[in-house]
């Protein structure tokens, strides 16, 4: 019995371990720095301590030329703690046009960051 | 060790599922809009746009030779194309390498019949087309518009993919 139960659980972990391979492309994008990387939007720690903690996403939103008002959400949903939101970071970056996917782009790599060097 | 598929895993099954469904890859564009235009160097140095394709199906393929899924779905897309190519299909696909070098030499050995550009600095991959992994591949109609983006490693001569190529190629 104990054996059967472990199958179960093993295949539950695979079947969580699979859905979130499959579904890893699909939300936002991949910021790597010093090895390290994570999605935009990351609820995790090192993607606070990388980006929130360290200041650098606050530099990195503020050397574009993108609204305020959708610089200040990208913080938001991404560093204040109540707020975070991947799904709204998602929002907001299907909804940016390529000049503004631009100069994100080009802030994160002045910073040191690489954009989707990941594979699906 | 018999594997007990009982309520636990029927349970797994169908979350699998939901997260599989909800997590299914939308659109950056809206479905229907047109697909941005580009100009990009192919890997022998010359400017090719993706308007010159114009009245053919396009199977627009972002890739990269450090991605592995990439690199394994080639020789299937190869094989569509240079079954298809005559009915109206055209591949093109865009390394966002940062370098020539490892490209020219995966297309060499793998025989790569099909135009493929270089976009160094992701200018079409991230700012056009708002790329979210590799290889993520997008198929553009006949009159330049955007109908369908699909993420991940997928096989492009499976019968089925043909199929739906095909329907495409004739306007459905």
């Amino acid at each position: 019995m104990r054996k059967n139960r472990t199958g179960t659980y093993i295949f539950l972990l695979l079947c969580f371990m699979f859905a979130a391979l499959v579904t890893a492309c699909s939300d936002t994008f991949v910021i790597t720095k010093d090895g390290k990387s994570y999605f935009f939007g990351s609820k995790r720690e090192g993607f606070y301590k990388m980006l929130c903690e360290s200041g650098d996403l606050q530099v990195i939103l503020a050397e574009t030329h993108i609204s305020p008002k959708m610089r200040e959400d990208l913080y938001k949903f991404n560093c204040v703690t109540p707020e975070q939101s991947k799904d709204k970071v998602s929002a907001i970056y299907t909804s940016m046009t390529p000049e503004q996917r631009r100069d994100l782009r080009l802030s994160f790599q002045k910073h040191g960051y690489d954009i989707n060097y990941m594979a699906c | 060790m018999k594997l007990s598929f009982g309520r636990a895993g029927l349970t797994a099954s169908v979350i699998f599922l939901f997260i599989y469904l909800i997590g299914s890859p939308g659109f950056a564009q809206m479905p229907g809009s047109k697909a941005p235009d580009f100009t990009l160097n192919d890997i022998s140095g010359n400017k090719v746009s993706l308007f010159t394709f114009n009245g053919n199906v396009v199977i627009l393929n972002f890739w990269a030779t450090w991605c592995g899924p990439c690199k394994a779905e080639m020789p299937s897309l190869n094989n569509l194309y240079l079954e298809l190519r005559n009915k109206g299909l055209d591949v093109v696909a865009i390394s966002i390498d940062a370098t020539e070098k490892p490209v020219l030499s995966f297309v060499s050995q793998k025989k790569l019949a099909f135009p493929v550009l270089m976009d160094k600095n992701k200018e079409v991959y991230f700012d056009s087309y708002a790329g979210m992994g590799l290889p993520e591949t997008f198929i553009i109609d006949r009159k330049g518009i955007l109908i369908e983006k699909l993420m991940g490693e997928q096989e492009w001569d499976s019968p089925k993919m043909k199929d739906k190529i095909l329907l495409y190629l004739t306007g459905r």
